[in-house]
């Protein structure tokens, strides 16, 4: 569903992501794990066509990021770590031109929003402008948004910063739904926890570089998933 | 703690004027050489047309010894530009700042917060008062002497007046935004009470010259009358007759008004910014969705971006308030404009050109276009993930521009057609060039926002009102509709106005093609690595 091969981004001297490669399959929830500065961010945006890269190649279901971005788009759905969305509109208002934009048909917005809405608990505030909306709430929108053309791909850059309780386990439960239809999680998070319970795979990135992937047992073995990316993170420093 | 602020307000200011924040390269020794230029012939632009109306009254004013109401009349001029030019501004930059939850959030007085905002409004109302202090001291220069108290005089006025002004925006600015704060329909209230502003402006400007007439016949009566307001006789006793008690009270008046006015607001601020009204919540009842293409859907959030901003519709919209009101006044005072027109040496087939340049002049005003890249600003992200391409991305900022300027032009051409009665020829250039500048100073506006974007903006205000691609676009604007009639009326009889506007249509086509191919191969580059 996504590969990553040998992906290179620098900015300016300093080399973000250095010749990252990750293979993620339907069904998948792969978990991208590194320290601040990492790089995650700066892949995560290429993966989504919005940030360009120096070299190597990004396929989204077989296509290239590079060479066909708009069929690319269409098939993923990307939520930032900050729902920065437009304030002028009313967050009903933002679903719909979402919708309009990905080509949902009528029917199936309204039901999607329907859903998601109430599974959100944010139908009540749907009339209200985006302004007016807490982060969580700003954060359940731009969920909700990603959800509307049934992407293949969710690509998430900390999803769950923000998301209240409920929320949180109704998204977990939404990403474990998607990847059993055949579709695929890729996401960012600093919660290891989370990572360790949610995720199939895992990455783990250091300074712009891979330094260990595969199922989550095959990485984390006996020992906890925090145990083992402070031991690697260990490691490289000394 | 204020210098740190003021540091930071003042490096926010000439980054979002110059892009600087997002340039990974420092700016070559020829743009900024470019850059300052430019701003020097801004100055310089207004200095002369300020020369040219003080020069009109220096020596009458002094002839009748009414030194003391010439630099009076310097005083309320320069009090009333810097209160035009920085009232709409004081708003946003005092209550609406971006950082002001983070500021507040620091170990920081809620005072120096106001103090750095306030001194950095100051300095912009100090340059407004130098675009009048510099000529109205130069055209009394030319007609009249002036001691070396009344110079003295003259520069402590300078320095003191910003302080007054301040005071006056501020209270404004705060009453407004208690105001606005109150109602549903901020949008629609601001952009109202602006209008009603700027019509009152525009209509005294409109007026200038016969006071200016008035003054200059009357200034007897006018002077006993002013005298009378004593801060006013203050003003211009301080500087014509060097005399430092008016000076003194005149001081005092400006520091004490500037000190209530900053205690008051010191003591309410961090409640102003922080008191939240909220309105009765509206429950989100549902109904059919609306569907629309992704095209239409990209126009529509475009037009909903502008009418949710009264800075943007007021700033990059005014040009068409003027247009519709130049159309409407070439229908209902013909003959005048007609008049006024001859006495220039205008007429004939000149008059369609000269109708046809004016329109081209007004549409340069028009600017939706100069900031739309810079005020997607932190929501970027949203265009770029859309599965559309790049370049519709921008067609929908030069459609909304063009779907709301071609009817203005249409309508001013068709009276501009009927008032002037061209030939056939004339007429469909009269028709056309409009047309097509309006499509041409939206590309250039594009451009010019791609190649200086501001996504880091602090308010609103400043990639609407305060960047370089907003004031390069107008300047281009202008250079494109003068330059060509500059040539026209260089060539004097010998191109016939018909074939001179086919001319320039032909060029601004051309002119269009090539930005257009410029925005659909280098502009999309540009915005697929912004962000």
């Amino acid at each position: 569903m996504l590969k990553i091969e040998h992906l290179t981004k620098t900015y300016g001297e300093k080399k973000a992501v250095d010749d990252l490669s990750i293979h993620i399959r339907p069904g998948e929830i792969y978990g991208f794990i590194g320290h601040n500065g990492a790089g995650k961010t700066t892949t995560i945006k290429a993966c989504c066509g919005i940030l360009q890269f120096d070299s190597g190649e990004i396929y989204i279901d077989g296509q290239s990021v590079k060479e066909n971005p708009i069929e690319c788009k269409r098939k993923l759905a990307y939520i930032p770590d900050n729902p920065d969305l437009y304030e002028f509109l009313s967050g009903i208002k933002y679903l719909n031109f979402i919708a309009d934009v990905f080509q949902v048909p009528k029917d199936a917005r309204e039901a999607r929003i329907r859903q998601y809405a109430e599974t959100f608990d944010l139908t009540a505030d749907l009339a209200q402008p985006i302004s007016a909306y807490s982060h969580g709430m700003k954060q359940k929108l731009a969920v909700i948004a990603a959800l509307l053309h049934e992407p293949k791909l969710i690509i998430m850059d900390e999803p769950f910063v923000g998301l209240d309780p409920t929320a949180s386990y109704q998204l977990k439960t939404i990403m474990r739904e998607l990847c059993d239809r055949g579709g695929a999680i890729f996401f960012s998070t600093h919660v290891l926890e989370v990572a360790e319970k949610l995720c199939d795979k895992v990455a783990i990135i250091k300074n712009g570089r891979l330094i260990s992937s595969g199922t989550m047992e095959a990485v984390k073995g006996d020992q906890s998933l925090e145990e083992v990316f402070l031991e690697l993170e260990g490691e490289k420093n000394a | 703690m204020l210098k740190t602020l003021l540091k930071i307000r003042f490096a926010a200011y000439l980054a979002g004027f110059t892009g600087a924040s997002r340039q990974k390269k420092r700016q070559s020794g020829g743009k900024t050489a470019l850059f300052l230029l430019l701003m020097v012939y801004c100055f310089g632009a207004f200095v002369m047309m300020f020369y040219s109306f003080f020069s009109q009254m220096a020596g009458p004013f002094y002839e009748a010894g009414l030194a003391w109401l010439y630099f009076a009349f310097f005083g309320l001029t320069a009090f009333a530009l810097m209160f035009i030019g920085s009232v709409f501004t004081a708003k946003a930059q005092l209550f609406e700042a971006r950082d002001n939850e983070l500021l507040l959030s620091m170990p920081i007085r809620p005072r120096d917060i106001l103090g750095s905002r306030m001194a950095a409004l100051m300095l912009m109302n100090l340059l407004f008062e130098l675009l009048v202090a510099i000529p109205a001291l130069a055209a009394w220069f030319g007609s009249a002497p002036l001691g070396a108290s009344g110079l003295a005089s003259f520069v402590v006025l300078v320095l003191a007046l910003p302080f007054l002004a301040m005071a006056a925006t501020s209270l404004v600015a705060w009453l407004v935004s208690l105001l606005t704060a109150r109602v549903r329909n901020k949008s629609l209230m601001t952009m109202l009470f602006s209008l009603l502003f700027l019509g009152a402006y525009f209509y005294f400007f409109s007026k200038i010259n016969q006071y200016i007439a008035q003054l200059i016949s009357n200034g007897a009566l006018i002077a006993g009358r002013l005298g009378a307001i004593a801060p006013i006789y203050w003003l211009g006793d301080a500087v014509a007759n060097g005399n430092f008690v008016s000076l003194l009270y005149l001081v005092l008046l400006c520091a004490a008004a500037f000190a209530l006015l900053y205690y008051l607001l010191s003591r309410s601020f961090i409640h102003i910014l922080t008191t939240k009204r909220g309105f009765a919540k509206i429950r989100y009842q549902e109904k059919a969705l609306r569907v629309s293409s992704p095209t239409a859907a990209l126009l529509r959030r475009e037009l909903v971006r502008l009418g949710s901003s009264p800075t943007f519709m007021l700033n990059a919209g005014l040009g068409l308030v003027f247009i519709v009101c130049a159309a409407v006044a070439l229908v209902v005072v013909r003959s005048r404009i007609a008049l006024t027109l001859f006495r220039f040496g205008v007429s004939g087939g000149a008059v369609a050109v000269v109708a046809a340049l004016g329109a081209c002049l007004l549409s340069g005003m028009v600017l939706f276009t100069a900031p739309s890249v810079s005020l997607e600003g932190k929501t970027l992200w949203i265009l770029r993930s859309l599965p559309v391409e790049t370049y519709e991305l921008l067609r929908a900022k030069l459609r909304m521009s063009f779907r709301l300027l071609a009817p203005c032009m249409l309508l001013f051409s068709a009276a501009a057609i009927w008032a002037a009665r061209p030939d056939p020829l004339s007429a469909v250039g009269l028709l056309l060039v409009p047309l097509l500048f309006s499509a041409l100073s939206g590309n250039l506006g594009l451009i010019e926002n791609l190649r200086h974007p501001n996504l880091d903006w602090i308010n609103e205000a400043q990639p609407i009102k305060q960047s370089a691609s907003v004031i390069l676009t107008m300047l281009l604007n202008w250079a494109l509709a003068l330059l060509p009639g500059v040539a026209y009326f260089l060539l004097g009889d010998r191109l016939p106005a018909g074939v001179f506007l086919a001319i320039y249509a032909v060029l601004l086509l051309i002119l269009w093609a090539l930005t257009d191919r410029w925005l659909k191969t280098k502009g999309v580059r540009i915005l697929e690595t912004l962000g």
